[in-house]
């Protein structure tokens, strides 16, 4: 480019070129170079930014899983960007000192929200239940904290007695055998391609802790505890239930619930049982709900709550619902013979009640056949399956005062607690019932679980238990080796909703059981949480189907078909709530927008009013002041005399932004273009006549080409044809058009669905004369809702929304009427009414538009 | 009702002992050894109905031979549960002619559970 520019600028007269360049013009430009240098700085850092915040917010609506590295290196990125932004800003000469501390304002805010810290945390490594502090969710975890506060708000309801491992414990023990760096380790170096690969990562994490060495300090107080609860129950030798608590309080589905209990706990068995709950939290299932929540490891400390057994004839829980009248007014009663463990583990399909409690009352009933029960034997260690009497298997677990009891003790949680989710109880023949823990548990997107499908003994029909619709290939499985070979995005056909099969959810595209199972069990809430859909009782799925064979379960008509509803295997629909949402990493993230922002709606048109600028004004206005710097720089060159009408009809367009091969654009083919309001505006311009377009590349701007660039001499050179320029950037996407009388500057930012569409218009008048009048454009921009500010030198308007079409409209506007004027020589001049014409190119575009419509 | 009769084979003392004390506490009947050699004295007097290895060790070497402890089984069941996993390994070991595979560290409800489902298979 230089070779043809030199070879042109050599046909100047020699006494022009000498004008151009004289001593005092040099050191003016040198200064024109360096703010140049800067300009592609700023430039380039607007680029990153706005594509840093995209990302950002592309990952909000998109399925995709994030976790808080994430957050922390787009925060920094982003801040980085504006701070070199404002830095270049400052270097082409523009010194406000408001703008930097608008930054550091929110430079803090940002920073609190993506280095998040745990509070101070306790020494002691067990504590009591009744001197627990329920506010310290991070002494205890939230398991813990809730069944504190429950022990202190409800004195008359009986509740377990016990202590809390804490998370000092914990760490200590972590400590003691250097546990992080080696759990670090594998999870960095594993790679996961397979189920199998899964499990022996899970293998290989859990077994490292329960090898590893319980520290003598934290024996002791563990043993020192044990012993405490045996004086103070009275039971020698007492047995335990070992409760994982964990320090994030979920809304959805708590981790917790991922780490299995330990039930009937001895003396002997007592530390080992702590080391495996603990161990549990790298169970498959807690890994993939961990991986695709984005929680950190150092954020979830596992502590162990050591209760006491209750004396169980009945077990069971309520679970806190949202009717369609008002929030949580019903409750959903479940209840097995024995312990309830035989629930979570999908073991027992339980009795159900739906009860109003508003004015107590049963308003459902679904009995189902219990034939074994979950019990414990004192001399043994964990729990039992026993065979229910056959008298006993259809009969009730509870009878309806016994529901109307449960009613009443969830009226009181509710309030004195609020709706806290799900409360698990016991009821002892003797003693009544009691409460076993309280779990913040949210139950989001319930079906009717009372409803059984109308032809239950079709194969193809079932409970629908989680939403969506999706197509894969079968895969029945039976034994434990099949969770280690399902085949990723198959679907799941199993004979009992075991919560064993709960660790493949996340791998499948739909789970079948043949028997009907709890909706609200384990493999049921996980196959939720995932948005698999999936479909309990199934009658004879395991037979009726093969392994490989195509399948589509629609959980919407609680079918499972055979075919593919895609062409594609495994396909699957996922409903539209992101599935991090709520959880802290999601949140922090959805803040760091907040602070960041959009470009603000009340963007003033002088820039000067800001009352709290986010990040993204930042970053405009300093792009928009230095663009405009320049162009003053362009403007004082240019000579009052000399008319606007007679452009050149050759326009060079320069990417500013990209010093590699810029875009082609030959015979006003606008195709390659990527910036889609500089393409709209060269599609106006070729509606009005014969332009011939040359793209340069922004690395050839010469020091004496720049500084000619913006000369009036050499656009009106009349034996050569001097090119006019248009220099344009991807982020917020400037035009920028010097001429004679006037620079235009143009913003746009235009997409189909983008609320932050905006057009800004920019137009410098030369020393005299009025320029909108002259140019006719005031007129057009008011009535198509402009806002519109006139100052002395300049001229603004700016119109902002998510209308793409009038955007659109207004970019080929402009530059039709840029071609249409520089087609009039000084005489057509002289006899032209610039409203009419604007009005007419007004109208061309409508029409043209509509036609495209 | 006769109690199953489990027979564990791990080169592991300490796991091998945990294993040993729960299921027995699950009123289960159990023996333990530690080497493959011990293998063919224990099914000749124990004669059990569920055997349950661990071919190899934390270093992913074979220890215990589970191709010799297959060939002097006798309609017993035969369930590994091992720390060392993968896809191709699982179908060798499957293909082999092992009833189930359980990966370490499962909760003894679990193993019971496959034990009775291996029980049930063979009645």
């Amino acid at each position: 480019m230089s070779n043809i520019l030199d070879k042109i600028l050599r046909k100047v007269s020699v006494k022009d070129s000498k004008a151009l360049v004289d001593t005092k013009d040099e050191s003016a430009f040198e200064q024109i170079l360096l703010k140049t240098h800067s300009f592609r700085m700023l430039l380039s850092s607007c680029a990153q930014l706005w594509q840093n915040l995209q990302q950002m917010k592309q990952a909000l609506v998109t399925n995709k899983y994030f976790n808080m590295v994430y957050v922390r290196s787009m925060s920094t990125q982003a801040l980085l960007r504006v701070y070199s932004i404002i830095k270049c800003r400052q270097e082409i000469g523009n010194t406000d000192t408001k703008v930097q501390t608008f930054f550091n304002q929110l430079r803090t805010e940002i920073e609190m929200i993506a280095d998040s810290e745990f509070p101070v945390k306790s020494d002691e490594l067990t504590l009591h239940l009744s001197r627990v502090d329920p506010h310290r969710i991070d002494q205890v975890g939230s398991r813990m904290a809730l069944l504190a506060k429950m022990s202190t708000v409800f004195s008359d309801v009986r509740m377990p007695s016990g202590f809390v491992i804490t998370d000092a414990g914990y760490q200590l023990f972590l400590k003691h055998n250097n546990l992080q760096d080696e759990i670090n380790r594998l999870l960095q170096s594993m790679e996961i391609t397979s189920m199998a690969d899964l499990h022996r990562l899970s293998s290989q994490l859990q077994m490292l802790i329960i090898n590893a060495q319980i520290p003598p300090a934290l024996e002791k107080a563990i043993m020192q505890s044990y012993k405490q609860l045996e004086m103070e129950t009275g039971y020698r030798g007492i047995k335990l239930v070992l409760r994982p608590s964990t320090g994030i309080p979920e809304r959805n589905f708590p981790l917790e619930s991922l780490i299995r209990d330990e039930y009937n706990v001895g003396e002997e068995f007592l530390l080992r049982a702590y080391k495996e709950v603990v161990a549990r939290k790298y169970s498959v299932s807690a890994i993939n709900y961990r991986m695709r929540r984005g929680l950190k490891e150092e954020d979830l400390p596992v502590c162990v709550g050591c209760l006491d057994m209750i004396n169980t004839n009945v077990s069971g829980s309520i679970n806190f619902i949202e009717s369609r009248e008002s929030s949580y007014d019903q409750i959903i009663i479940r209840a097995v013979p024995g312990m309830d463990a035989a629930i979570s583990q999908g073991i027992v399909k339980p009795d159900m009640w739906k009860v109003g409690l508003d004015k107590p009352q049963i308003l459902h009933v679904a009995i189902s056949e219990k034939k074994i029960r979950h019990t414990f034997f004192l001399s043994e260690e964990g729990l039992n399956l026993i065979p229910v009497p056959r008298n006993q298997r259809r009969s009730p677990c509870l009878n309806n005062k016994q529901i109307l009891e449960l009613a009443g003790i969830a009226n009181l949680i509710k309030k004195k607690l609020g709706a806290v989710g799900k409360v698990r109880w016991a009821l002892d023949t003797h003693d009544g019932f009691a409460i076993l823990e309280a779990i913040p548990l949210k139950e989001t997107g319930t079906a009717n679980f009372f409803d059984h499908p109308k032809n239950s003994h079709e194969y193809a029909q079932g409970l629908a238990v989680s939403r969506g619709k999706a197509s894969g290939k079968v895969f029945i499985a039976h034994k434990n080796a099949d969770l280690l070979r399902f085949p990723e995005n198959s679907v799941l056909v199993v004979h009992e909703a075991n919560s064993k099969w709960a660790s493949i959810v996340p791998w499948s595209n739909a789970v079948i059981t043949e028997k009907f199972g709890d909706p609200f069990g384990h493999l049921a809430s996980m196959a939720r949480d995932f948005q698999i859909p999936a479909l309990y009782g199934v009658d004879m799925a395991a037979s009726a189907f093969t392994t490989g064979q195509m399948i589509t379960v629609d959980s919407e008509a609680a079918k499972a078909l055979p075919g593919s509803m895609e062409n594609e295997a495994g396909y699957a629909y996922r409903n539209e709530v992101h599935p991090l949402m709520g959880t802290p990493v999601y949140q922090a993230l959805e803040n760091v927008l907040r602070i960041t922002g959009s470009l603000s709606k009340a963007y003033p048109l002088n820039g000067k009013n800001f009352k709290k600028p986010n990040l993204q004004d930042i970053a405009h206005l300093s792009h928009l002041s230095a663009t405009s710097s320049l162009l003053d720089i362009a403007m004082a060159n240019t000579d009052q005399k000399n008319p606007l009408y007679g452009q050149p009809r050759v326009w060079h367009v320069w990417n500013l932004e990209r010093p590699g091969p810029s875009e082609m654009i030959k015979d006003n083919m606008v195709g390659s273009i990527s910036s889609t309001p500089l393409r709209a505006f060269i599609e106006g311009t070729s509606m009005g006549g014969k332009l011939r377009f040359i793209s340069r590349k922004e690395s050839s701007m010469t020091r004496r080409f720049f500084y000619t660039a913006f000369n009036t001499h050499t656009f009106y050179n009349p034996i050569f044809s001097r090119p006019a320029h248009i220099m344009y950037t991807e982020s917020f996407t400037h035009i920028c058009f010097g001429c004679s009388n006037f620079g235009i500057l143009i913003q746009a930012v235009l997409n189909d669905y983008n609320p932050e569409n905006f057009i800004f218009l920019l137009i410098k008048k030369h020393r005299s004369g009025p320029l909108q009048t002259d140019l006719g454009l005031e007129k057009i921009l008011y009535q198509n809702g402009f806002l519109t500010r006139l100052e002395k030198n300049y001229f603004l308007a700016r119109k902002s929304g998510d209308n793409s079409k009038l955007i659109r409209s207004m970019l080929l506007f402009a530059g039709l009427f840029l071609a249409r004027l520089s087609g009039i020589n000084s005489k057509e001049q002289k006899l032209l009414d610039m409203g009419n014409l604007a009005q007419e190119i007004m109208l061309k575009i409508q029409k043209v538009l509509l036609d495209e419509d | 009702m006769s109690l199953i009769k489990v027979f564990i084979i791990d080169q592991d003392p300490v796991e091998l002992n945990i294993l040993l004390k729960r299921l027995v506490k699950k009123g289960l009947s159990v023996k333990g050894v530690e080497h493959t050699e011990q293998v063919p004295g224990v099914m000749a007097d124990f004669n059990p109905d569920v055997i349950i290895i661990d071919p190899w060790d934390a270093n992913q070497r074979e220890v215990l031979n589970f191709e010799s402890v297959l060939k002097n089984q006798q309609n017993q069941k035969v369930i590994v549960l091992t720390c060392q996993v993968s896809l191709d390994l699982v179908n060798e070991i499957m293909d082999k002619g092992a009833f189930d595979f359980l990966v370490k560290p499962c909760p003894v409800e679990e193993l019971l559970m496959a034990i009775n489902h291996a029980v049930k298979v063979s009645l």
